[in-house]
């Protein structure tokens, strides 16, 4: 277990992630999606703290934080996403009338 | 009064005022007011021109620039202005028009005032005599231009002026753009002659000498002509402009048509002064013309086929307006072979043809004018220009009847009204000129010109009425005015002014010739016998008692010269074929083809192209998010491979 | 074989395939409950790959924050905003090519950077850090030191505040609306 592997498998998880905005039809899809991205980047953090960094500490706190804030943004999109699906009463993507909006 | 020359820029001002006041405040809904303002002013016009024509004409009528406003420069000495040149020609036709112009403004008051827009019609009125009195005191040939376009212009607005009638609008779209297409050639001729010349003003003009041309060529682009071949063109090309706008053959068919405007605007538009413009421009280049070749034979050549031509027509036409209008082309064409014949046969210049020619301008104004306003008042009760609706109004208006009577007598040419007088000298110098061909012709249109007139005079006058006008016919004191105003001049106008015309009225910068004058004193009487020939051939067939009237109002049952005479020689038919087949079907559908199919597809190309691109760019405002997110992907690839970031080390 | 390679490589194979593979069930799956029960397991597979770095804390807080609270608020968003049993039809399979392409394209591009780095394509031995405890995570968090948290840590706070006045505010029912 190098820092190389760790690294590749975050950047395969963040494409994975990117697979699935470009791809998926709900758009709380699309959201797990961004989850996933943002769980490969907090990977990369911690796996740097291991390995390379003199201050371990610094590095998984930084994670916390970032694990703090993607909580407060899937918050408010969902919230978000509650108030749309009352308007449109549909989550789809691909539907006509969210395109022409 | 102490120096009116002085003041003379009052000639000018107070048409405009009236056209500008008018136009902008009054013609819409003030139409007395309008009237009352344009026939006031256009009598302070008509008395102040009477004043500065006395004073001009008592201090011995030297021509003088009285004022001038230089509003272009172009180089050198070419310079346009504005200006009034006080001669004894433009003495004399700004004494006219603004005469004339002053009595057609009270008829005016009577003819329009159950018409509407009667307000419009006085601002163009004004606009007109504006042009017109420009056009007559021009110091150069560019401000001679300059109000020749505007008094074409005002001439167009008022042959259209009800221009709900589809006639009418066509007869003034005929009239501009022929007098138009003339013009173009006007507008060439003064290029080249102000090239030439070197000036616009006609002083300079007039002062040419071909010696001093002799072996100079100019280039005129791709070739290469001697000055003296490009001044005789040049004069030519000028002629072309008063061809058309004094309606000359075969650019006549325009002013029959013209009669479709109103009658008081016939009366002073088409009878007495525009159309005499063209008349005046070949008196007022008259030393121009006598040194240019051979042009002046062309002028005489045209004006007697014109003057002959238009008395045959005449004589059989039946609409009242038509018959005068014919009637002007003839006498228009009486002054052009005046002008014309003064070139004798061994090349000098005989001086008589000018003065002439001017003397005639002068007595037809007034006579002609005066017809048209009687025709308008016959109209006007008995509401249409058919002679055949007329006839025995002779009790109903006695002074129309024989203000009438005293104007026939006139353009018949017997003495002592004044048409005698100014005819009298046209053949004087017809015969002095050695053209004894055009003499002969000039005297069978005297007989003709009595022939027609008093055929129109009997038929209208004379006899049952035809026909029955639901209004009493009676004499309207507004319209019958300035019909016996006018008969003042018709009357005198010929033995009074006989010898102010010969003293003063004569070209600058050519001598007279003195010998081998023919004797004329067989003239005048032989004149006088051709038109009382015609007057009697005329009562035979239309007054007499046993006259057959019916079959003389007849015109279908008649053999094919009289029909071909009666359709005017089938001249409307010929230009309308000539517009249809060659400048429609032929010129404009090629130009329509080009147009459309060529540069419209070019533009259509260039649209269809922004419109491809804009549905391209549009594409990109889906609303589709994973689109947004795979574009912005793609940003950051392009970036990277666009760049190749060097991003190594630390 | 298997004893020359150390067991915490593979344990750390087997973490990184159950992830990756999870994940990729997450993201292509039609049902978006399953796409979300999916998710956990890849938070969990996360928890366990930060167990093997020797971060525990940062695991619970994985496991606790993420898995306790992200995804169970998907799941609440879940089931307020779909009928259950309906099924999605899945995206057109051109659209499905062209985001294979660019995802592997940036894989590339990033895979490139990274082999490109000098320090980081070599392989580096196991550094054993010390452990940290949780008192020492707090005092950091709390420290006025110049590589202290405390000012993230207070403006976190008060966007947790922003968060759930927001959060209520955009979601709640208008009353005007709702007639």
């Amino acid at each position: 277990m190098t820092l190389l592997h760790c690294l590749i498998l975050a950047f395969i998880l963040f494409t994975i992630g990117i697979f699935g905005v470009l791809t998926n039809r709900h758009l709380i899809g699309m959201l797990i999606s961004i989850e996933i991205m943002l769980n490969a980047a907090n990977i990369n953090f911690v796996a740097f703290a291991y390995f390379k960094a003199q201050d371990p500490t610094a590095g998984t706190l930084f994670s916390i934080f970032s694990i703090a804030i993607t909580a407060c943004e899937m918050a408010v999109a969902l919230a978000i996403l509650i108030a749309m699906y009352r308007k449109h009463h549909s989550l789809d993507v691909n539907t006509q009338e969210i395109n022409h909006e | 009064m102490n120096n009116l020359i002085s003041h003379s820029y009052l000639i000018l001002l107070f048409p405009l005022l009236s056209f500008v006041i008018n136009g902008l405040f009054l013609c819409f809904k003030h139409r007395k007011a309008a009237a009352i303002l344009s026939t006031s002013l256009s009598g302070l016009g008509a008395i102040f021109a009477i004043f500065l024509v006395v004073q001009f004409f008592i201090s011995g009528a030297k021509p003088l620039t009285a004022w001038e406003f230089e509003f272009l420069s172009f180089s050198g000495n070419l310079i346009a202005t504005i200006g009034c040149l006080l001669d004894p020609l433009s003495a004399m036709m700004i004494l006219t028009v603004s005469l004339i112009a002053f009595v057609v403004h009270i008829y005016s008051i009577g003819y329009m005032q159950d018409d509407l827009s009667s307000g419009r019609f006085f601002a163009l009125l004004s606009l007109f005599v504006f042009s017109m009195l420009g056009l007559v005191i021009a110091t150069n040939i560019f401000q001679t231009f300059i109000f020749w376009e505007l008094v074409g212009v005002s001439s167009y607005l008022l042959i259209g002026f009800w221009y709900n009638k589809p006639s009418a609008v066509a007869a003034s779209k005929q009239a501009f753009i022929l007098t138009r297409f003339a013009d173009s050639f006007f507008l060439l001729g003064i290029i080249l002659l102000s090239y030439i010349a070197k000036s616009f003003v006609f002083s300079d003009i007039n002062s040419l000498r071909l010696e001093n041309f002799a072996g100079q060529m100019i280039s005129l682009g791709i070739i290469e002509i001697p000055t003296n071949d490009a001044l005789v063109l040049s004069t030519l090309l000028i002629f072309i402009g008063g061809w058309g706008k004094s309606a000359m053959f075969p650019l006549h068919i325009w002013l029959p048509n013209a009669m479709e405007g109103p009658t008081p605007v016939s009366s002073i538009i088409h009878s007495a002064t525009m159309v005499v413009a063209g008349v005046y421009l070949v008196a007022r280049l008259f030393p121009l013309f006598a040194i240019s070749g051979n042009v002046l034979e062309i002028v005489m050549i045209v004006g007697t086929i014109t003057m002959l031509f238009a008395a045959i027509i005449a004589c059989t036409q039946k609409d009242i307006k038509r018959i005068l209008a014919y009637s002007t082309l003839s006498q228009l064409g009486y002054m052009m072979l005046a002008l014309g014949s003064a070139k004798l046969i061994d090349g000098s210049v005989h001086t008589l043809g000018y003065t002439a020619a001017t003397f005639h301008i002068f007595t037809h104004a007034f006579f002609k004018c005066m017809l048209f306003l009687i025709a308008g008042a016959l109209i006007h009760q008995v509401h249409t220009n058919d002679l055949d609706a007329m006839g025995g109004l002779r009790k109903k208006m006695p002074w129309t009847y024989i203000a009438s009577l005293i104007a026939c007598l006139a353009i018949a040419g017997i003495p002592p009204f004044s048409g005698f007088y100014s005819k009298d000298e046209i053949l004087i110098t017809a015969y002095q000129a050695g053209h004894p061909i055009i003499f002969a012709c000039a005297l069978f249109t005297s007989f003709l010109t009595a022939f027609y007139m008093f055929r129109l005079f009997f038929l209208a006058f004379h006899g049952k009425m035809r026909s029955a006008p639901k209004h009493p016919v009676h004499e309207s004191l507004l319209m019958t005015l300035p019909i016996l105003l006018l008969v003042i001049p018709t009357i005198f106008a010929g033995f009074s002014f006989k010898n102010i015309f010969h003293h003063f009225f004569t070209p600058e910068n050519i001598t007279a010739i003195s010998h081998n004058i023919p004797d004329v004193s067989f003239i005048p009487p032989l004149a006088i016998c051709c038109a009382v020939l015609g007057i009697i051939f005329s009562y035979i067939l239309y007054a007499s008692p046993k006259a057959n009237l019916v079959k003389a109002l007849d015109s279908d049952n008649r053999n094919t010269f009289y029909k071909t005479i009666y359709n005017k020689f089938y001249f409307d038919e010929i230009y309308y074929t000539f517009v249809r087949q060659f400048i429609l079907g032929g010129l404009a559908s090629f130009a329509r083809f080009l147009e459309e199919k060529i540069i419209g597809s070019l533009v259509n190309f260039f649209t269809t192209i922004i419109h491809k691109a804009g549905s391209l760019v549009r594409s990109a405002h889906c609303g589709y998010i994973p689109f947004y997110i795979g574009v912005m992907i793609l940003g950051v690839l392009f970036w990277y491979f666009a760049s190749n970031l060097p991003l190594q080390g630390a | 074989m298997i004893l020359n390679i150390p067991f915490s490589d593979i344990v750390f194979y087997f973490v990184a395939a159950f992830m990756v593979l999870l994940s990729i069930a997450a993201v292509s799956s039609k049902n978006v409950l399953r796409s979300a029960i999916f998710l956990i397991a890849t938070f969990l597979g996360t928890a366990i790959l930060y167990l093997l770095l020797k971060a525990e804390f940062m695991a619970m807080a994985q496991i606790m924050l993420y898995v306790g609270g992200v995804v169970v608020f998907i799941i609440f968003a879940i089931l307020l905003t779909s009928h259950l049993g309906e099924n999605k039809l899945s995206t057109p399979i051109s659209q499905k090519f062209l985001a294979v392409f660019l995802a592997l394209t940036l894989l590339g591009v990033m895979a490139k950077f990274l082999f490109n780095t000098k320090e980081l394509s070599e392989s580096v031995a196991q550094k054993s850090p010390e452990a940290s405890s949780l008192i020492a995570y707090g005092e950091r968090l709390l420290s006025y030191a110049p590589n202290g948290f405390v000012l993230p840590f207070e403006i976190i706070s008060i966007l947790l505040f922003m968060t759930l006045v927001v959060a209520i505010t955009i979601a709640k029912k208008d009353n005007k609306e709702e007639k």
